[in-house]
């Protein structure tokens, strides 16, 4: 019977009784381990890093509503990421060794380490890919990673729901890889 | 090797699962207890401001000595013989008590049910 529970609502009844947590962690515990050693590289760090992801799930769980389109495995991967991130940030601070950071996430953090001109002519080649593009899905990228509005904002912009949104959105970074690819052979 | 990554998995799942465990205890019973612990001490001091304790404890002895019917009435007609106040007093402590029992009882019950509904996923 517990096997059909959602993920949402185990965590309702984890609330209450902690035992329930425990199908979570037996369901996300490699998954998380494995994101976040792709991006520390690092077995303990990695660890401590999903450790500290399923407290902080359970500790905000309360906080979680169940929206159409938003399900409990994308806000936990988001809240791994986010610890990771800090956690990252951490060892960059103490001096540990860090330089195994994943190549495509170290491009997500190009703005936290880069000046405002290199952030700037970044921009700018992004904004001339997306120029190519057709337009529905050019505007919800540049919405999106230009302009840092959220998903319900976009949804609002466009008058689409969430669902839509996200495969816009995926059909828009695929078609904007395969352009920067070609304009890199030009 | 697949056993050292099961012993792995299964270290972080028992941390994980400990935190946890002191994230619900935290939360939903220290603060119970503590306010428990409260009420418990104020009854306490009423109860020790208006009774002389020493004496019904040596009282309640001579009469135990006499069986379980004689003592139990012997309890019955001291509480009836005290004041309101001291039996509200009593009776308060004796719920709050068992309120702090059903909480210890609670804890151990989650600890144990978390580990055995682990071993039944494991």
């Amino acid at each position: 019977m517990e096997q059909n529970l959602k993920d949402e609502e185990i965590l309702r009844l984890a609330i209450d009784d902690p035992s329930y947590f425990t199908i979570l962690v037996d369901k996300y515990q490699i998954p998380f381990l494995r994101k976040s050693l792709s991006i520390v590289r690092n077995q303990e760090e990695a660890e401590d890093i999903v450790q500290e992801t399923f407290t902080k799930i359970y500790r905000y769980g309360h906080l979680f509503k169940k929206q159409k389109g938003v399900e409990f495995k994308s806000w936990g991967y988001k809240i791994l990421m986010n610890t990771t991130f800090t956690h990252y940030q951490k060892l960059k601070k103490t001096g540990a060794n860090t330089e195994y950071l994943d190549p495509v996430l170290y491009e997500d953090k190009l703005e936290e380490n880069h000046d405002f001109a290199t952030i700037q002519d970044a921009k700018a080649a992004v904004r001339s890919v997306i120029e190519k593009m057709p337009e529905h899905l050019g505007k919800v990228l540049k919405l999106y990673f230009l302009e840092d509005k959220s998903y319900a904002d976009i949804c609002k912009i466009e008058k689409i729901s969430i669902p839509t949104l996200k495969m816009r959105l995926f059909r828009a970074k695929r078609l904007f890889e395969k352009l920067s690819a070609d304009s890199l052979k030009m | 090797m697949e056993n050292k990554k099961t012993t792995i998995k299964e270290l972080l799942k028992n941390r994980i699962l400990w935190r946890v465990y002191l994230v619900w205890f935290l939360r939903k019973i220290l603060p119970l207890i503590a306010v428990q612990i409260v009420i418990l001490s104020a009854a306490l001091k009423i109860f020790s401001g208006n009774v002389f304790v020493i004496k019904v404890l040596k009282n309640g002895y001579i009469v135990a000595n006499a069986g379980y019917w004689p003592f139990s009435k012997f309890l019955f007609y001291s509480f009836l013989g005290t004041r309101h106040l001291t039996q509200a007093a009593i009776i308060l402590g004796l719920a709050v008590t068992s309120l702090i029992i059903r909480d210890i009882g609670r804890s151990i019950l989650a600890y144990k049910a978390m580990h055995l509904r682990s071993d039944q996923t494991t």
